[in-house]
């Protein structure tokens, strides 16, 4: 079992008992819509636990409380429309793939999972190892979803989160990414084509190439993905695109970012590399290309 | 204020977004009971404390309210934080 570590110190020191008691009213809510679970208070680093080395960081037991009881619950009545796990810590979790789990993500229109800062703790969570497991299955995308973000706070895998490569969600509309690497393998451009019928609104904040995806190898940048290469095959998919924004230096809030460029050695170091002036101009001249497109298409709407 | 037509009110509470204020609005009359209480209970946080987990119990348990949470939003709080009671705090 992955979680062995928690099974065995989960709830010690802690009383987790009242709060699972409320998170038992909190699902026999009846117009209950809308679950917002932030499991930090930022993605600041985690504080170095100052008790036994045996103890897990109070937030993640909280994380592993809330997944645990919502794993075993198998009765309660959610319909829920909106999920969002903020600050989420990507730990492997058997009971995300508990069916009582995939049915409370079954109804959803909207999902927004929001990964944080590595904890040092645990050493897969590290976005410098290669992923060994994905957080949710294939079943956990709902094929109702018509809204879905993939937000990380350090540059990470889409395929950690979900296997996005096997995935069609059929009302897929507004698709939001951060700090979400591309790569050769085009799993994430592949994803996003794929939706080209439904999507109206894509953006992503801080996404770059990874010009290799093999731990501490570089591969040369001029036998990998251009972004002009990813701009013009979307351009030609997403055929109803009317908004689209792309920043190389800004996350979705607004912050200023300048440590993720627009290609990245690989995706685990993600040191910032230049192709060079003339790779720069064609994806210069491709995204301008993508977004003209996009805006004749938003202004057809408008008048 | 009797003589206000009830759409009217009805706009003006809905513009008020702040938890105290419509609960101080639904303390005026049955009106503005009426109006501002399903908005007062639409979204209710809670945080790992003994203060908000016994608030949130109350919310929920009583029937009339329980029926207008339309979102809930679970916020961690740090231990030794301000707001914090202590219910996480390492015991060991």
């Amino acid at each position: 079992m992955k979680d062995a570590p928690f099974r065995e110190n989960n709830v010690r020191g802690y009383d987790g008992n009242a709060f699972v008691e409320v998170l038992a009213h909190v699902l026999t809510l009846p117009a209950l819509e809308d679950l917002v679970l932030k499991f930090r208070a930022d993605d600041g680093p985690f504080k170095p636990s100052n008790a036994h080395d045996r103890d897990n960081p109070p937030e993640v037991v909280i994380q592993f409380l809330i997944f645990r009881f919502l794993g075993e619950k198998q009765d309660y009545p959610l319909r829920l429309k909106s999920l969002t796990l903020d600050h989420l810590l990507p730990l492997p979790h058997p009971y995300l793939e508990s069916p009582p789990v995939i049915r409370l993500l079954s109804t959803l229109t909207h999902f927004a999972i929001n990964t944080t800062s590595p904890c040092p703790k645990f050493s897969i969570t590290d976005p410098q190892s290669p992923p060994t497991f994905q957080l949710f299955k294939k079943e956990a995308l709902s094929s109702s979803l018509v809204s879905l973000q993939l937000h990380h706070a350090c540059v990470r895998s889409a395929t950690m989160v979900a296997p996005i490569s096997k995935v069609h969600l059929p009302r897929l509309a507004y698709l939001s990414l951060q700090r979400t690497y591309f790569s050769e393998q085009g799993e994430v451009e592949q994803f996003i084509a794929r939706h080209g019928g439904t999507l109206v609104e894509l953006k992503l904040f801080l996404c770059p190439m990874a010009l290799s995806t093999w731990t501490n190898t570089s591969r040369r940048p001029d036998s990998s993905r251009r972004w002009a290469e990813v701009w013009g095959h979307l351009d030609g998919e997403l055929r109803v695109l009317k908004n689209l924004v792309v920043s190389e230096r800004h996350d979705s809030t607004g912050a200023e970012d300048v440590g993720v460029g627009r290609y990245v050695d690989n995706c685990y170091s993600c040191n910032i590399v230049d192709p060079g002036k003339e790779v720069m101009a064609a994806d210069d001249t491709a995204f301008k290309q993508f977004q003209k497109s996009v805006e004749s298409r938003s202004q057809a709407v408008c008048s | 204020m009797v003589y206000f037509p009830p759409e009217l009110l009805g706009a003006v509470v809905a513009e008020v977004h702040s938890q105290s204020d419509l609960l101080q609005l639904r303390a005026t009359n049955s009106t503005l009971n009426a109006l501002a209480t399903p908005l007062a209970f639409r979204s209710i946080q809670f945080r790992n404390t003994d203060k908000s987990l016994e608030r949130f119990k109350r919310l929920a348990q009583y029937p009339k309210t329980a029926e207008l949470i339309r979102e809930v939003v679970y916020q961690y709080e740090e231990a030794g934080s301000s707001k914090c009671d202590g219910r996480f705090v390492d015991r060991t």
